[in-house]
């Protein structure tokens, strides 16, 4: 178990070790990459006075906001027009013209239309992850299986409880794969937009260290970003896990061993 | 005037190819509690009449009543069954057959009390717990049996339901649809290709043609139930089936 534990370290600890020891040898310069001793120091003093943890809190809350929102949009959107491909027509060639705009390209016009705080960010957000989101669903929606839904229908469900219980549970994984999607784009988005749209957030903290000098405040950024990535992705993949319980024993990876796995 | 009703039915299906007669002017009676085994070639419009029957597709012409309404849509009183079962993968055993009760809004100690009911019916008790895919070909199409039992349909459609199972266990559901359908007397529509299957299960077999469906023949099976056990009558009469269709 340690052994294993250690083997999957490895390659970090070198990683850190040289990292460590290069700036202290002076074989780098150490102000445009401080040792990690210092920028842990750095993570200390910053979170015991509480400017880390408010810059945290106010990415977190702006990506729950812009998350939850897009969601909102995209679930519901993409399954009506997956079920209603007439609808679907209509609306192809506007999405699709939208779609490819990547998240930073709305950040002029977010800020012409919101000025500057939570609401532009917010705005980025939405519209670096709803298309994603809205066309994953859509085409899983157009793949539901006719025959679910027929017996749905001669069981005596109203087409209304045929979405909420036929649907809806068959496209569960779907919609789960397009949320994790959906969570990392966000936490890319808010990052960004919080380098010119707000006064807060580890963004706007990483961007001011840049002017100020600070190099440790930028990885103290950077590790802080991927750290609370990784723990939104966890939460998303652990209620995924309880929802889809059901699909144990029917995913092609667990007869291919444990590669790939999720 | 008899229970369930199909008058002068038409399909035509249009597609990019153009047009395929499905059926062209089925007409058929049948009696309340009623076996009746439709039987013909593969594309004979077998399975849009069931879909028609269910409400699922509409007859270009034509119309099918049940006691004497008019059908226009799905509803629960036409059940279908279908020969991939189309269970619910994410409801377990018990999910999937209080189903359509659930639907119905029925209250959790009646419907405890029908499904368990059901569910000892067609031998699947310890089972309830288990997920559709943790069960054999068999077991499924009896959860599917339940379930479409559960919310006490009118009429039953099943549409080759016992095609993908092997042999033995084919025989085994075959005897127990025999065994609920004396119980409950429901009226069945039942779609096959194999001509012992309907020879073993029908009050009358419906013989259909070849593509544009219509009917050929109808033959009332007089032999007394359990069937399995009169070889030689099962195979004159196989013989004859074989000849009409051929």
């Amino acid at each position: 178990m340690l052994k294993r534990w250690l083997k999957r370290a490895s390659s970090l600890i070198v990683f850190l070790l040289l990292w460590e020891f290069l700036p202290q040898a002076g074989l780098i310069d150490p102000i445009l990459v401080p040792p990690p001793s210092r920028v842990l120091a750095r993570g200390v003093a910053l979170l015991a006075d509480g400017v880390l943890l408010a810059h945290m809190w106010a990415s977190l809350w702006r990506v729950f906001l812009g998350f939850t929102l897009a969601s909102a949009v995209a679930v519901p959107a993409g399954i009506v027009l997956g079920l209603l491909p007439g609808l679907e027509e209509y609306m192809d060639l506007l999405i699709h013209a939208l779609r490819p705009l990547a998240p930073p390209a709305w950040i002029p016009l977010a800020i012409l239309w919101f000025g500057i705080g939570n609401k532009p960010a917010i705005f980025i957000i939405f519209m670096g992850t709803v298309f994603a989101m809205f066309t994953g669903v859509l085409s899983a929606a157009k793949g539901v299986d006719k025959r679910l839904v027929k017996t749905g229908l001669t069981l005596g469900a109203t087409p209304r409880q045929v979405i909420l219980h036929v649907v809806l549970p068959s496209l569960s994984p779907a919609i789960f794969a397009q949320l994790r999607i959906g969570i990392g784009l966000a936490w890319m988005c808010v990052i960004a937009s919080e380098m010119v749209a707000v006064r807060r957030g580890l963004g706007f903290m990483m961007m001011e260290a840049r002017n100020l000098f600070r190099t440790e405040d930028i990885l103290l950024g950077m590790i802080v970003v991927g750290i609370l990535g990784l723990g939104l992705d966890s939460i998303l993949r652990l209620i995924e896990h309880r929802v889809l319980r059901w699909q144990k024993g029917l995913r092609a990876y667990e007869l291919f061993g444990n590669i790939g796995r999720p | 005037m008899s229970f369930l009703e199909i008058l002068d039915v038409h399909k035509t299906f249009v597609n990019d190819e153009g047009r395929v007669q499905a059926l062209a002017g089925v007409s058929l009676s049948v009696e309340k509690g009623e076996l009746v085994v439709i039987i013909g070639p593969s594309g004979c419009g077998k399975t849009t009449l069931l879909q028609i029957v269910a409400g699922l597709e509409e007859p270009s012409k034509g119309e099918v009543r049940i006691a004497g309404q008019r059908v226009n849509k799905w509803g629960r009183d036409r059940t279908m069954i279908f020969q991939d079962y189309s269970l619910f993968p994410w409801l377990t055993v018990r999910g999937n057959v209080e189903f359509g009760l659930k639907m119905a809004g029925v209250r959790p100690e009646e419907r405890l009390k029908i499904v368990d009911e059901l569910i000892r019916k067609v031998g699947l008790e310890g089972f309830e717990n288990l997920y559709p895919h943790e069960l054999s070909g068999g077991m499924q199409q009896r959860v599917a049996l339940a379930r479409a039992l559960a919310i006490d349909p009118a009429v039953l459609l099943m549409d080759e339901p016992f095609a993908s199972v092997d042999a033995l266990t084919r025989r085994e559901l075959q005897a127990e649809l025999v065994r609920l359908w004396s119980e409950s007397r429901k009226t069945i529509l039942f779609v096959t290709h194999s001509l012992r299957e309907a020879l073993i299960l029908a009050d009358r077999i419906v013989v259909m043609t070849p593509r544009p469906g219509r009917i050929k023949a109808i033959f009332t099976v007089d032999l007394p139930r359990p069937r399995e056990k009169y070889l030689n009558e099962l195979a004159s009469w196989e013989a004859k089936l074989m000849a009409e269709l051929l």
